[in-house]
């Protein structure tokens, strides 16, 4: 077995068994009574394997002795079936044998009332007969090969495909509905995302006939210890739960989705109901085949960790430790040295916020290390094997908050973040990497930049609920994150200039807004455009005409100053500032004070109560009464009228350099 | 209405390759794009329906065989070449096809002497085909690769634009976002070989985070190939997949940052190739791919990622991975090459010379009340190459409907002039192919009409000023994007006809109904210019209140009409109020204009003031919303004071000047440019 996959030990058993938790029994050998002529049994891999010896018919019982199905004994085990029942047993076997799979029903007198066939590889309902108390598995085998029993599921419920209505229209992200057994956490996370339907609220959705569009159950959900009461053996209720949500959703015809976020899992869970989920994914994936070689799953795939915008993101960075930590520098050894002695070169930098990551420490000690608030630069170090396969969620939120990562060896991290990581292959290259931090002050500004950006654009909770749903076929439409860019052009030069700088924009959801006067070549431009995103308008006419609310139909809006130079990501930057903070204006303030001068400033990243002008992006739905022609040319006063009155926030995001 | 009927004949389908079949499908695809095109398809036997559909499912296309074709019964096999070329003449005796594809070699040697073979194009898919007599004959000639057109056009008198180059042909896409690498992977399709395994290695030496998957025909003994090779050098990042289905392609490619596409180039296919590349190029993926004349012609000279040899295939590798710019712009210039070969462009190009075969005129039904704007333009359309119907209607919601609905039958574009009734009919009923262009003015905005009118139909509306576009829309709900500004036109020439001596004091007014152009600003500045000096005038052309029916029946109207005209009969300067009736002699009648007046309080364009300056005469124009993207600011007025001084300023100054300064403005609204706007627009 290997060694990430947690072997489950069952206690010693009472007489009876819950239907429920049958799969545990299935897989221990000696619960099983054969012919061992003609049979061999064995476990191997967490997998029961059966091997049939000869042509002549066999049979395996489960529990019994006797090969007499008329009765049970009554002094040996015996399960005991709920009122509705619903089985699987998953295996494979070869062309040249036969195999009867049965439930034999048996009554308070032990003895036998109904016998129903299990047919392998498939989910079976059973509504035992009136009488029925007991039952008992046995498998008849003729002909000689092989047969192996790789998961069973097992429950004391039945639900009821109920009549699906008609899929409506796409919805939106946030209206696509998820049964999430989740810990809190990544609920809290996905909580704003998505519709959240938790194990609690089930009956309550499930009573009204609602339809979820999908289950995603993560792996910190405690799937249950049985207990012990009075000789019975009674199964966790909140797995009974679990496993009758999971399987209303596969009759349903609704996708699940499991996901391993602790890379060790049991191995309990895996056999019985990793089956049922359409989807796994895994933090970690190395344990892609060895879940693969347990379950015969096609569909595992690795998903790392994410982050929630709005609790990592460059508001955390130290920004006065940071400063303090440019013009610093460190000797750099004449020859390579052990990397081990790396942790002594940089002692001193440690209060500056240089800090190596530890490996062996535990998620509380990292809550209170907080790296995003502590950190002027990270250090990754890590060679341990798991750091191979996993991403680190200290790493994206320490990427979240700006803060730039030294990677010593972990290939996961440069590969994913390819030119965002600083990579190093020896003591050299860090000490090498932690000069050039911090003698170029912009330098560490752009990676800085640079490594808040790749997070948000691709490892945030919502880009892996869109993989998700992705990947469950479940369409949806994302939330317009769109912003409209207004310009004002004279010329024809002016206006091609423009549209040139918003073409070179990162961001791509965009729309212009380009408000022109009458001038040489203008009825080209009005021909040529006012189509796609690209609208042209007569200023004076949108001024006499139009509020804002008229014409700007996205989710934010500002306005480009035709003498201004804006970088790349200019844009982008300032979108995603509204998606980690609660401003309805974000721009920037003094950014003009100190050019040249590449150290952070106290009102990069902060709530103001006031913005330079013409750096103005706004919130459409906290200004949409306003006018053009305040927006555009009166943007100090507008400001106070849409937002400082009505109480919304001003932040000051990074200066352009 | 103006149609291509096309016959393509399908010998024998189960011959042809796959690629061909795809290259078939596409031209199929490209013809049924076109709703004037009616496409019938000709084989010897009915074909299955799952057979059909591997060149199309569309429902239009007219399935035939020769047992449908004809009465005789015979079974496929015996219908000889001749029999089929018989059939063909048979169906085209009946149904006039303007284009006969044959697609098959049997078939050209029976069809030599046929009348048909005038107009037969051979679709030609090897070089055997091309030594056949037939080939030089034809009018024109489809190939599938620039190998075979190379070869048609060397051994036949076809020019470059008779021999139809079929290119593959993709989906059309947009680029946006997509050429930036995040990652350091490369795809490859073929064998391994030492080559592919030392450029792997020279690579990952440079940038250890360097992968290449490579997708192969025969996964199982390269994968041998690759275990091998695994256990004696370092290979990490290097994987073989099963070459799968075309989806799976897309992914492959959709996770690889670049494709190489060099091979030495005794092993080229180049068709493959150019398939391989445009999976790359649509997903804003760009190659390494060998300097060749083909591909620097697709890519042009100057593409970054060209190579001659395995060792610049490494440098070009390195250089892609560590070159942000450097890929970004091979990317783009993939991209772009692209779109020659994206469905929009390719079947333009493709139909663009299929059309050539059909010389019939294109016919233009112009329909409206009232065409006094669009005289000129008419008169163009009639001289110039085009079949010119016009539907006259009795009012803005009276016509005959029979006659309008045959006139549309005939027509290729019907142009709607107003925004009335017109458009509600021909919106509601236009044929599929033809084109429908709406012209409105200003009026139509105090009607309902267009709330009725189907702009889904609709190609174009056309406005007359930018003040009305932004009306139309913002009132109307007219969609921007169907939404063109082309101006009225004025005749400049017709006016340039020299000024009468003696005009300093005329002013000219043209049009002073209904109410609101105003006459009475006009009346009251010519007042008080005659008050300062009484060798003012005021020219009136146009009719008069009496002279329109609808008119006369509107009591304010008459109300305000007789006001302004009982104060003129007992005015004084009454004897310097001329009026000259309406008539076409506007021309002859600004050469006693100086200064033309515009007073109105609401216009769209107002052309009697740009007729003024073309003749030289100094427009004073009220400003009436939209008058300043018209008409230059310096004359324009708030009220009748400021015109009264700025008409006295300018009567001191020395005008004689000024006429021509008029010209650079007037020009552009000259009827030749506009002709060509509304040509250009409309006869595409």
């Amino acid at each position: 077995m290997p060694e990430k996959v947690k072997e489950y030990h069952f206690g010693e058993s009472g007489d009876i068994h819950p239907f429920e938790t049958l799969s545990r029994d299935f897989f221990n050998t000696n619960n099983w009574y054969y012919p061992e002529g003609d049979i061999k049994l064995t476990e191997k891999n967490g997998k029961i394997h059966i091997l049939s010896i000869n042509e002549k018919a066999k049979y395996l019982t489960l529990f019994e002795k006797n090969t007499n199905f008329s009765v049970i004994n009554k002094e040996e085990k015996k399960i005991q079936l709920g009122n509705e029942n619903t089985i699987k047993i998953s295996g494979t076997k070869s062309e040249t044998i036969d195999l009867i799979i049965y439930l034999l029903e048996y009554d308070g007198d032990f003895k036998q009332v109904n016998k129903k066939r299990i047919h392998l590889n498939r989910l079976t309902s059973l509504i035992p007969s009136p009488d029925t108390i007991y039952c008992r598995i046995a498998i008849r085998i003729s002909g000689q090969g092989e047969f192996e029993i790789s998961n069973v599921f097992t429950s004391e419920t039945n639900p009821k495909a109920i009549k699906i209505r008609k899929r409506e229209a796409k919805k939106t992200l946030n209206q696509i509905e998820v049964v999430a057994i989740v810990n809190d956490e990544y609920l809290q996370n996905i909580a704003d995302i998505v519709t959240i339907i938790s194990l609690d609220d089930w009956d309550e959705a499930a009573s009204r006939a609602a339809i979820p569009d999908l289950l995603l159950v993560d792996s910190t959900f405690k799937y249950g210890s049985s207990s012990m009461e009075s000789g019975e053996i009674k199964s966790d209720t909140t797995s009974q739960k679990l496993k009758q949500v999971i399987l209303w959703c596969k009759k349903n015809n609704i996708p699940t989705v499991f996901w391993d976020i602790d890379a060790s899992i049991d191995v309990e869970i895996i056999r019985e109901i990793f089956p049922l989920f359409d989807f796994i994914f895994t933090v970690d994936c190395e344990l892609i085949p060895v879940y693969r070689q347990l379950v015969e799953h096609e569909n595992i795939y690795q998903l790392p960790y994410a982050v929630n915008p709005k609790v990592y993101n460059p508001m955390r960075l130290n920004k006065k430790k940071v400063n303090q930590f440019f013009n610093v520098t460190l000797a750099i050894p004449k020859r390579k040295i052990a990397f081990t002695s790396i942790d002594k070169r940089i002692e001193k930098l440690s209060n500056l916020g240089v800090e190596i990551m530890r490996s062996e420490v535990s998620e509380e000690e990292i809550i209170q290390l907080d790296y995003p608030k502590n950190c002027t630069i990270l250090i990754n170090k890590e060679n341990k094997s798991k750091s191979q396969s996993i991403l680190s969620k200290s790493i994206i939120e320490v990427l979240a908050s700006g803060i730039p990562i030294i990677n010593r060896s972990s290939p996961i991290i440069n590969s994913t973040f390819p030119g965002v990581v600083q990579q190093a292959w020896n003591e050299n290259d860090i000490i090498g990497s932690i000069n050039k931090l911090s003698t170029c002050p912009r330098e560490y500004r752009e990676i800085s930049s640079k490594s808040t950006r790749e997070i948000f654009r691709n490892h945030t909770y919502q880009n892996r609920l869109q993989y998700l749903l992705d990947y469950a076929s479940i369409p949806f439409e994302i939330p317009p994150l769109d912003i409209t860019l207004i310009f004002i052009a004279h010329s024809k030069e002016v206006f091609n200039k423009m549209i040139e700088k918003i073409e070179n924009q990162s961001y791509q959801q965009i729309r212009i807004i380009a408000l022109i006067s009458v001038f040489d070549g203008y009825e080209e431009i009005f021909n040529q455009y006012n189509h796609d995103s690209v609208y042209v308008y007569l200023e004076k006419y949108v001024y006499e005409n139009y509020r804002i609310s008229d014409l700007v139909k996205t989710k934010y809006v500002s306005v480009l100053n035709t003498e201004n130079q804006y970088d790349e990501y200019y844009v982008e930057d300032n979108v995603y500032a509204f998606h980690y903070s609660s401003a309805a204006c974000v721009g920037q303030k003094d950014s003009n004070n100190s050019k040249g001068d590449y150290r952070f400033s106290e009102t990069e990243f902060e709530y103001v109560d006031a913005i330079d002008s013409d750096t103005g992006f706004f919130e459409v739905k906290a200004i949409h009464e306003g006018s053009f022609y305040d927006l555009i040319h009166n943007q100090t006063e507008f400001i106070e009228t849409f937002i400082i009155q009505k109480g919304q926030k001003i932040f000051s995001n990074r200066r352009q350099l | 209405m103006k149609r291509l009927k096309i016959l393509l004949y399908v010998e024998r389908l189960s011959e042809v390759t796959p690629r061909s079949i795809v290259r078939l499908s596409s031209l199929i695809k490209v013809l049924m794009s076109d709703e004037k095109i009616e496409l019938s398809i000709l084989t010897k036997a009915a074909l299955p329906e799952e057979t059909k559909s591997v060149l199309s499912m569309d429902p239009k296309i007219q399935w035939l065989n020769s047992d449908n074709a004809t009465s005789a019964g015979n079974k496929d096999d015996e219908y000889s070449p001749p029999d089929m070329s018989d059939i063909i003449e048979q169906l085209d005796n009946e149904e006039q096809y303007h284009i006969i594809v044959l697609h098959g070699r049997e078939i050209m040697p029976a069809m030599v002497h046929k009348e048909y073979c005038q107009k037969a194009v051979p679709y030609v898919t090897d070089l055997v085909q091309i030594s056949n007599n037939m080939i030089r004959k034809s009018p024109a000639v489809f190939v599938e690769t620039a190998e075979l057109k190379y070869e048609v056009s060397k051994k036949t008198q076809l020019s470059e634009d008779e021999i139809i180059l079929l290119p593959p042909v993709v989906n059309d896409t947009s680029l946006k976002g997509r050429t930036q690498h995040r990652r350091f992977s490369m795809l490859y399709r073929g064998q391994i070989t030492d080559e592919i395994i030392n450029l792997f290695q020279a690579v990952k030496k440079k940038n250890q985070n360097f992968s290449m998957t490579i997708l192969s025909d025969n996964l199982d003994v390269e994968q041998k190939e690759l275990n091998l090779l695994n256990r004696y050098r370092k290979l990490e990042g290097l994987e073989a997949n099963k070459l799968g289905m075309e989806k799976e392609i897309g992914q492959y490619i959709d996770e690889s940052e670049f494709g190489y596409l060099y091979y030495p180039s005794t092993h080229c296919d180049s068709e493959d190739i150019l398939e391989q590349f445009l999976e790359y190029a649509i997903q804003g993926k760009p190659v390494i791919i060998n300097r060749t004349v083909q591909w620097q012609k697709i890519l042009g000279g100057k593409y970054p990622l060209f190579v001659d040899d395995l060792q610049e295939a490494k440098e070009k590798v390195i250089l892609a991975l560590s070159d942000q710019g450097t890929y970004k712009l091979a990317a783009e210039q993939c991209f772009t090459a692209s779109l020659a070969f994206q469905f929009p462009v390719a079947s333009k190009m493709i139909l663009n010379k299929l059309w050539k075969f059909n010389q019939e005129k294109q016919t233009i039904l112009f329909a409206g009340h009232d065409f006094k704007f669009l005289k000129e333009y008419i008169d163009f359309c009639k001289t110039n190459h085009l079949h010119v119907l016009i539907d006259e209607w009795g009012s803005h919601n009276v016509h005959d409907i029979e006659r309008s609905r045959q006139l549309m039958q005939e027509a290729d574009i019907i142009f709607c002039e107003w925004g009335l009734g017109n458009t509600v009919f021909y919106s509601n009923h236009k044929l599929p192919g033809q084109r429908l262009y709406i012209r409105v003015h200003r009026q139509e905005l105090e009607t309902n009409y267009l709330h009725d009118v189907n702009f889904e139909n609709v190609t174009n509306v056309i406005a007359i000023s930018p003040y009305i576009f932004e009306e139309f829309n913002r009132l109307k709900k007219i969609p921007r994007d169907k939404l063109i500004l082309i101006q009225n036109m004025v005749d400049v020439e017709k006016y340039q006809q020299p000024k009468k001596e003696n005009i300093k004091y005329n002013i000219g007014i043209m049009g002073i109904l209904p109410k609101l152009k105003r006459f009475d600003r006009a009346v009251r500045i010519f007042e008080k210019l005659w008050e300062k000096d009484k060798r003012y005038k005021l020219f009136i052309k146009g009719k008069l209140p009496e002279d329109l029916p609808w008119l006369k029946n509107r009591k304010a109207e008459m109300n305000y009409f007789t006001k302004v005209f009982d104060k003129i009969n007992d005015a004084p300067w009454k004897d310097n109020l001329i009026f000259d009736g309406h008539g076409d002699n506007v021309a002859e009648w600004l050469t006693h204009v100086n200064f033309m007046l515009s007073t109105s309080e609401i216009e769209s364009f107002h052309l009697a003031p740009m007729e003024g300056m073309a003749s030289g005469a100094t427009p004073i124009v009220f400003n009436w919303p939209g008058s300043d993207t018209i008409y230059p600011k310096e004359f324009i007025v708030n009220e009748i004071d400021e015109a009264v001084e700025l008409i006295l300023k300018l009567t001191d100054e020395d005008d004689t000047e000024k006429c021509k300064n008029f010209l650079p403005i007037v020009e552009k609204y000259d009827k030749s440019n506009i002709i060509e706007r509304l040509n250009e627009l409309i006869l595409k």
